[in-house]
């Protein structure tokens, strides 16, 4: 079954019909042009071997929400997928819904929590604050939900991808 | 018959990142144990694996760890260590621990604490160089507390000017004045900065001199008195007072205004009866030089003097420290070829240099003919941001200037790293410029104008949206399986209010 992605890459739209075999083998549609992919996790974690057309190149990526950080060769992508919020990419839904872990995205100390256990929240409102390098870093919300979890409180310490919060995702 | 090598026997090495790995290659040239020092963000770090034995001294905080004199000296001792090193940055230049550890009869490898004490207060080498002879940048001797003595130095030695905090460094506690109106702010300004910084906030004035260079002179001195002059580095590429690149020989210096340099060098090491390896930093426009400052401790660039003058400025510390003489004279190490380093740092460059932390996922390192890389990096190891970013230094070896910037060309295409972003791009761009290919260089280089621009970053390529496609399709895929969260999968993950939460491969948690 074919899904259509539309991504923001580095700034540029780029929309993505990716057609999955079920077994691990994709084929990518970028205009008229198609491509054979496959995407394998070399360490369970950030790092994949990215095989396009049998061309294969190792690629990190590091995901926060609705955000990627993409490292391909000497370049960096920062990469945005477009939500459905608007109804028109239904098909995306999946990819997207569903409880969100939103984790630390650098270490510090949590110096407020704004949010509660089973607040509804929306889409960009702050949820709490980490104390990094003395700067307040303010972490807002990926999505618009309801906080299902809290996994941490003031004054605890974080490092770089622990857990915060837990987030269910309003369905669109 | 060999040359004695050293008389240490155990070294603790009170530093981290690639200075601490390069400490223990030299020391095990010598034949000596080592004996790393760790906080709790740094249990993976290469340092650690490579050395005998390594001490944990504590929480990230580098005032806890790496900075503490006490925690130092007690894996000193605990370790049976009998000689410390204190790498560059922390401790380096910290006369009190170098007296701590000679109170403790631990071998400080450095200078003595009174040199370090001289060269580390800004106005009181600026007096002994003078008094030694030594150049120095026209302006005040005392400190300066009222606005109209500046003023009155200002015009003497001529707009503009800089004060300039006395226990300065890293471009701290440092304002420009252009006119007498701006005297009183600057002052302020730039003692409130020293204050916070160095916990004085004594300042005094100097002539600005535009456009000049940064060139430093590598020396080494020993404790029977010996002194030997290693010749310059060019450091002008510098970005907020902090080295990008350096090289040696500097192009355009001629063999006479270094000879002069290294003479100035001399008499300053001599000044404050230097037994280690320093260097004498100086500024030089047209054919003059004057006395910046001295570094009293291995300098981060210490490598590109190694590859020119077939030296181990690392084991002639080691060697000095063990009461050795130097060994050789400065005729006996000519200069050969050119050398040139690039600092690889964890910064974003299309970003103004934003520091850029985290897991690093894949490295490649480059190698072969003329390359030598001082680098962190292993398996599991990321970038924390507890510390610098310095990842790494690539430094090229060519027997021309030009074959040494293609070894480094071709050296930092090969240079991979996935996870962070790096200055990889920053020097790519920047060794493409014919100004700089042609060696007209001054610290204005990066001021005047930008080498990446931030429209300069890559933009969407189809492989990036593929990858990012295909990804976004297979979480979504697992999502749906599990019916759970979208996170990652991760096989690191720590305990806490009774439930497993993961983190990043190579991260601990430090607090529950």
């Amino acid at each position: 079954m074919a899904k259509n992605y539309r991504l923001n890459v580095g700034g540029e739209l780029r929309e993505v019909v990716i057609e999955d075999d079920g077994e691990g083998r994709f084929v990518a549609k970028i205009g008229d042009a198609e491509y054979s992919v496959v995407l394998e996790s070399l360490d369970d974690n950030m790092l994949f071997r990215l095989r396009i057309d049998g061309r294969r190149t190792p690629v990190a990526i590091k995901r926060e929400g609705y955000a990627l950080d993409l490292f391909i060769g000497p370049d960096h992508y920062g990469v945005e997928i477009e939500r459905s919020a608007a109804g028109s990419f239904d098909t995306l839904a999946p990819a997207i819904a569903g409880l969100l872990r939103l984790t630390a995205p650098m270490t510090g100390q949590v110096s407020e929590v704004l949010v509660d256990l089973g607040d509804q929240v929306q889409e960009g409102d702050p949820l709490l604050v980490i104390v990094a390098m003395k700067m307040n870093n303010e972490i807002r919300s990926p999505a618009t939900g309801t906080i299902t979890e809290l996994a941490v409180a003031a004054t605890d310490t974080v490092d770089q991808g622990d857990l915060l919060l837990v987030l269910q995702a309003d369905d669109d | 018959m060999r040359a004695q090598t050293s008389t240490i026997r155990t070294l603790l090495i009170a530093n981290r990142g690639e200075i601490a790995v390069r400490l223990i290659r030299g020391a095990r040239d010598l034949g000596i144990r080592t004996v790393a020092v760790y906080s709790e963000a740094d249990v993976t770090a290469r340092h650690v694996r490579l050395s005998d034995a390594a001490q944990l001294i504590g929480p990230p905080e580098p005032a806890a760890s790496y900075l503490s004199i006490d925690a130092i000296l007690n894996a000193a001792r605990e370790s049976g260590a009998d000689a410390i090193h204190p790498g560059y940055g922390f401790l380096s230049e910290n006369a009190d621990f170098a007296r701590a550890c000679r109170d403790a009869g631990i071998t400080f490898v450095g200078p003595s604490p009174e040199a370090i004490e001289l060269m580390g207060d800004k106005i009181e080498s600026r007096r002994t160089m003078q008094k030694a002879g030594v150049p120095i940048i026209p302006g005040a001797i005392d400190p300066i507390t009222d606005p109209r003595e500046a003023r009155d130095i200002a015009e003497q030695v001529g707009y503009p000017v800089v004060i300039k905090a006395a226990a300065g460094g890293g471009g701290r506690g440092i304002r420009t004045v252009e006119a007498p109106d701006e005297f009183e702010r600057a002052i302020a300004q730039a003692q409130d900065e020293a204050r916070t910084a160095f916990a004085s906030d004594a300042v005094f004035v100097e002539k600005l001199i535009r456009p000049a260079r940064h060139i430093e002179i590598q020396v080494v001195g020993d404790q029977l008195g010996n002194l030997v002059a290693l010749g310059e580095r060019e450091c002008s590429i510098q970005r907020r007072r902090q080295k990008l690149v350096e090289e040696s020989p500097a192009p355009g210096v001629s063999p006479e205004l270094r000879l002069r340099m290294e003479e100035a060098a001399l008499t300053a090491a001599a000044a404050c009866d230097y037994t280690s390896t320093g260097t004498v930093e100086f500024l030089v426009w047209d054919d003059q030089f004057a006395f910046l400052e001295m570094n009293t401790r291995l300098q981060v660039e210490h490598p590109v003097t190694e590859l020119v003058r077939g030296v181990d400025l690392v084991q002639d510390q080691l060697r000095i420290a063990g009461g050795l003489p130097i060994g050789y004279t400065r005729e006996q190490r000519p200069i050969r070829g050119w050398a040139m380093e690039c600092r690889i740092t964890a910064e974003d460059p299309y970003r103004d240099f934003s520091p850029s932390v985290g897991p690093i996922a894949w490295f490649r390192e480059p190698g072969g003919p003329g390359v030598r890389l001082d680098s962190m990096l292993a398996r599991g190891v990321g970038v924390s941001p507890w510390y610098d970013s310095l990842i790494g230094k690539l430094i090229t070896w060519g027997e021309t200037r030009d074959q040494c910037i293609r070894r480094m060309q071709r050296a930092l295409g090969e240079y991979l790293i996935l996870g962070v972003s790096t200055s990889v791009p920053f020097h790519q761009a920047l060794l493409s410029e014919q100004r700089f290919l042609d060696g007209d260089i001054d610290t204005s280089y990066l001021e005047e104008h930008q080498v990446l621009d931030p429209a300069d970053r890559p933009k969407a390529s189809t492989r990036a949206a593929i990858a990012a496609a295909v990804f976004f399709h297979t979480q979504g895929e697992r999502a749906e399986a599990e019916r759970g969260a979208t996170t990652l999968r991760n096989p690191w993950a720590v305990s806490a209010r009774g439930r497993r939460y993961p983190v990043e491969q190579g991260w601990r948690r430090t607090t529950g």
